[in-house]
């Protein structure tokens, strides 16, 4: 495969799609399913707890009940939205700050390494010492250590420079690149 | 004219081992997070047992049973706290190293009065001083946290002649000023 070099400058919306990215990876589709079949456990039983402790007149069924579903209320409706709503404020105020670095970059995906050249940082690093990649549908998230992370956005590459990378990716890291299916 | 000296740059060769990213690790997050020293957290532990011991006199026979079952939960978090927490610590800093085999690569550094540069088969990295929060020294090296593109940066002492030791060390107490920080060895 043919080495894809992009030239880009990370923008403030750049660096949320990359937090955005982070916290998917985080939290894989496998475990928001768990999460969501708690939560309409949670709910279920709740509201199980409360109609039987109606219609049989004992408080000591509803009051539980009433909890466990407001539990499960609370997490469908607040906890996901706002660790999102938090994420994106703190990538955002990152940005400001400059968290993420010197915004212009040139990364070339080759065969066997990976090149990145910025004002701060030059790299030229073989895939093997890498410690993991991720792609979602906005934005390649490259891993040197478990909590150093580089964004390099997709909107720098064509779709076929995008699939060539994913191939080279999938080749240097194998089980170390996660592609996330939009 | 000896001031000028002073900040002259310094080349250092090293390897990082384990036990130097422990010790950083230590180092630094000791004065960053003084609350989260182990020392801190056994004291507030036995503030709470003590509270609790002085609320068992309060209480009726009944409800004594609460403030002694909290101040032995307090006094079992403190021995847990004292014999852990070093452990914990250190596996977190050998787990980090274990995910980054760029950080144990033989590495050239360059120190400047405002800047250092990180040089190895793979990388080159510039870090400025203004962007690192702490600077800490011990007896073996310095280690500063912060950097924008790698948290932690470590230079070792071991092996170095006294005079340049020193030059070392005021390049980064200059630059550090009040974030600058010495840990005696007893810490």
């Amino acid at each position: 495969m043919e080495p894809v070099t992009v030239n880009f400058a990370l923008t403030r919306e750049d660096c949320i799609n990359g937090a955005m990215a982070r916290l998917a990876m985080m939290y894989p589709k496998k475990r928001k399913w768990l999460v969501r079949l708690a939560e309409i456990f949670l709910i279920a039983a709740g509201c199980i707890l409360t109609a039987v402790g109606a219609t049989t007149r004992r408080p000591a069924f509803m009051w539980p009940g009433a909890v466990l579903a407001a539990a499960g209320l609370f997490t469908v409706i607040f906890l996901q939205p706002a660790q999102e709503t938090a994420v994106r404020h703190m990538a955002g105020e990152g940005f400001d700050s400059g968290h993420f670095g010197t915004p212009a970059q040139t990364v070339t995906f080759g065969p066997q390494n990976l090149s990145v050249r910025s004002e701060r940082y030059e790299a030229n690093v073989p895939y093997t010492m890498l410690f993991s990649a991720y792609s979602d549908r906005n934005v390649f998230l490259i891993f040197t250590a478990s909590d150093e992370w580089r964004i390099i956005p997709k909107r720098t590459m064509s779709d076929e420079e995008n699939k060539c990378v994913q191939g080279l990716l999938r080749a240097g890291m194998k089980e170390k690149f996660k592609l996330e299916v939009a | 004219m000896a001031e000028q000296k002073t900040f002259e740059p310094v080349a250092v060769e090293e390897v990082l081992t384990e036990q130097d990213f422990i010790e950083a690790a230590k180092a630094v997050s000791y004065f960053a997070h003084p609350m989260s020293r182990r020392s801190i957290r056994m004291a507030m532990c036995f503030t709470g047992a003590v509270i609790m011991t002085a609320l068992t006199f309060v209480c009726g026979k009944k409800w004594l049973w609460l403030p002694v079952t909290i101040a032995a939960i307090f006094l079992l978090s403190a021995i847990i706290i004292w014999f852990f927490q070093p452990e914990r610590e250190k596996k977190h800093t050998q787990k980090w190293l274990s995910s980054c085999p760029l950080a144990v690569l033989p590495t050239g550094v360059i120190v400047f009065r405002d800047r250092v540069v990180l040089k190895s088969n793979c990388e080159t990295i510039t870090e400025y001083f203004t962007d690192f929060s702490l600077c800490v020294e011990t007896e073996h090296l310095i280690a500063a946290a912060g950097g924008p593109e790698r948290f932690l940066l470590i230079v070792k002492k071991d092996g170095m002649s006294a005079e340049k030791s020193e030059r070392l060390s005021g390049l980064f107490r200059y630059a550090f000023g009040g974030r600058w920080y010495r840990m005696a060895e007893r810490e």
